[in-house]
């Protein structure tokens, strides 16, 4: 894959004017324009580099494959592969909710692309197990896919033929982009399945790098016990526990969000 | 909030001041308000139609929101109209069962004509590999029976003459004797690398034996079976946990007798002691490396064999033509990479000047339920 296919593929952003890599990964649901009140403040001395997954944002959808992004795994390889094309090294690695867990994946499967890590509202499960609290049984889940279902009930989309979607329907996409952060729908709910069936609990233990935790207050997504199990598996791990409510620090309290990535980052390597 | 919903939603009018709003719905509409729908109207300050469910004093209730920010100086005022469309969600119901037989019915036809589409082409493709190896396979039957025999012939009776002609003729100048000990080195070198390429042979036509590999055991096997287990010079640290994983015994403590080997022979001289590390971790890759596009993810382990030595500038490709090149009396490398891809898997090397080796290998946790094409 050459520079300009990723770029495409994954809508790639470069903002900032330093030397350090800053990936960004956004969270399901939504896509890099989540980022906006936070890049700012790194600026200055980090190249920050933002994307969309595939199906996300304004990634090229053709570029969606089913049983590639049938596991995380998928969505890890979409960040391998734009670490490997553009040559990024020495890599801050930001994920938030989900992408947590796909950016731990890569950073066990390529150590040393990664030199630090921090997770925003990290969970390696969301189901209840025998003797796990994910926060959400496995009815509490369908019924999330069945409230998406109804939210895009009006979307005529078919995933079979997805490369030659809405060709007949121009201004769906069009109306599309104006809502739901311009997810498609359909990729939407296969990623939400992706999302909220996984179990990355034994691949915790194999992460090296230095990691930050952070945790909200109420959030019904990952709550507290979840964020404090991620860290427990962690050997290099710090939890902190942030003020912010809700599931998205970084959209909802922007400045403390911040301030603890600028601390941690502070903080000598050990 | 008004008098309808408080009544529906079972609330008394002290309990609605500081509610938070998401705490009124059911947990999987709380999901989508987090992920969705908080994003949303702080992104675009406005929300409209989105399908909710609250938790209602007796059933759930739901509804469609619409929703507007009002910024009037330093308040924030979000106002939601919701109007409940319980029968209306009945219908839907149905429309999207109907919706999801359709696109089901509509992807496993369009899958099943691609994939037709495919397995023609595929077969074609196959049909030209398949000769094309074919005839491969002929050629390299043909040269290694010139190897194995006619090659050797010739170089038997090198050495025979050379020791005839040394034998016979006593008081040979020096000069002329020592050029013939050479002649004799020499050629006994080329037999045993005849000799080494022979056996390499022979593991391309091994059938693998699948058991249950327990790796501390491969190791310390491979350590005795090269005398290193008493050996000072060489500290091994074994992986603190490794996943149980299907693949031939004998072939895997082979593989890890050669990388030993290897690691000994390639031995930096600033460092008084070899440490080698192993550690192995289970992962989720796809099985497909060589075929694009096509996706089967499966559980892999995945062993990283790290050792202090002085390493080379190159990448596995080359490992081969290195080990030809040196002809050490094992097979090396090369031996590695063929047991490793006889098992589907994959061996990389990595090296890092004044820090030593890394060997990543990849081998399947199961064996293949199918024989492998051959």
């Amino acid at each position: 894959m050459t520079k300009q296919e990723i770029i495409n593929r994954n809508n790639i952003q470069f903002r900032g004017k330093g030397e350090k890599i800053m990936l960004l990964a956004h969270g399901f649901g939504c896509d890099q324009d989540m980022w906006r009140f936070i890049t700012p403040a790194f600026e200055e001395d980090y190249k920050i580099v933002l994307f969309d997954y595939v199906g996300c944002g304004k990634s090229d959808f053709s570029a969606y494959n089913v049983e590639r992004y049938s596991v995380l795994q998928g969505y890890t390889q979409d960040l391998l592969e734009i670490c490997s094309v553009l040559q990024l090294h020495d890599i801050l690695f930001i994920g938030h909710s989900v992408s947590s867990m796909i950016g731990a994946l890569a950073a066990i499967e390529q150590p040393d692309l990664f030199s630090k890590m921090i997770f925003i509202g990290p969970s390696a499960k969301y189901i209840n197990d025998l003797d796990y609290e994910g926060g959400f049984s496995q009815q509490d889940l369908e019924e999330l896919l069945a409230v998406m279902d109804n939210n895009y009930l009006g979307w005529a989309n078919f995933l079979a033929p997805l490369v030659m979607r809405n060709e007949d329907k121009p201004e769906l996409a069009e109306e599309l982009e104006e809502s739901f952060c311009s997810t498609d729908p359909v990729i939407t709910r296969k990623f939400a399945e992706v999302t909220f069936f996984s179990d990355n609990r034994d691949d915790l233990a194999n992460i090296t790098q230095p990691c930050l935790i952070m945790q909200c207050s109420d959030d019904a997504i990952a709550p507290d016990e979840v964020g404090l199990f991620v860290h427990k598996q962690i050997k290099n791990s710090t939890f902190k526990k942030m003020k912010a409510t809700g599931h998205c620090p970084h959209l909802s309290h922007p400045e403390e969000t911040i301030e603890l990535i600028q601390k941690f980052l502070i903080q000598p390597d050990y | 909030m008004n008098l309808t919903m408080q009544t529906k939603l079972g609330l008394q009018p002290s309990e609605v001041i500081g509610c938070q709003f998401e705490n009124l719905l059911t947990i999987g509409s709380k999901i989508f308000y987090q992920t969705h729908f908080y994003p949303l109207i702080k992104m675009q300050n406005s929300a409209n139609e989105i399908y909710l469910i609250f938790k209602g004093t007796d059933r759930r209730i739901p509804v469609l929101l619409n929703v507007e920010i009002n910024r009037s100086g330093s308040s924030v005022e979000l106002i939601c109209s919701a109007m409940e469309i319980t029968n209306r969600n009945r219908y839907e119901k149905e429309l999207i069962d109907a919706k999801k037989s359709a696109e089901k019915a509509l992807s496993e036809n369009v899958g099943l004509k691609k994939a037709k589409d495919d397995l023609v082409l595929n077969k074609q493709l196959l049909e030209s590999q398949l000769r094309n190896l074919k005839s491969l396979k002929e050629q390299q039957q043909e040269i290694f029976k010139l190897i194995a025999h006619d090659f050797q012939e010739p170089l038997r009776k090198t050495v025979f003459y050379s020791n005839y002609i040394l034998n016979k003729n006593v008081g040979l100048p020096t000069t002329v004797v020592n050029q013939l000990e050479k002649i004799k080195t020499f050629t006994s070198k080329m037999r045993s690398m005849l000799l080494t390429l022979l056996r390499f042979k022979e593991l391309e036509e091994l059938e693998l034996e699948y058991s249950s590999i327990d790796l501390n055991e491969i190791i310390e096997q491979a350590t005795i079976d090269l005398d290193l287990h008493n050996d000072k010079s060489v500290v091994i640290s074994y992986p603190k946990s490794y996943p149980q994983f299907y693949a031939d015994k004998k072939m895997i403590t082979r593989l890890f007798t050669e990388l030993l080997i290897n690691s000994q022979n390639d031995q930096n001289p600033d460092n008084s002691k070899l440490n080698i590390e192993i550690s192995a971790i289970e992962t989720i890759k796809n099985s497909f490396f060589v075929v694009t596009d096509t996706y089967k993810y499966d559980k892999f382990v995945k062993i990283t064999y790290t050792y202090n030595g002085l390493g080379f500038n190159s990448k596995i490709f080359e490992i081969v033509n290195i080990s030809v090149e040196l002809n050490k009396v094992n097979l090396g490398l090369a031996y590695c990479k063929e047991i490793v891809e006889k098992h589907s898997g994959s061996i990389k090397a990595k090296s890092v000047p004044g820090e030593g080796l890394y060997y990543t290998i990849l081998l399947p946790i199961h064996k293949p339920t199918k024989p492998l094409l051959h």
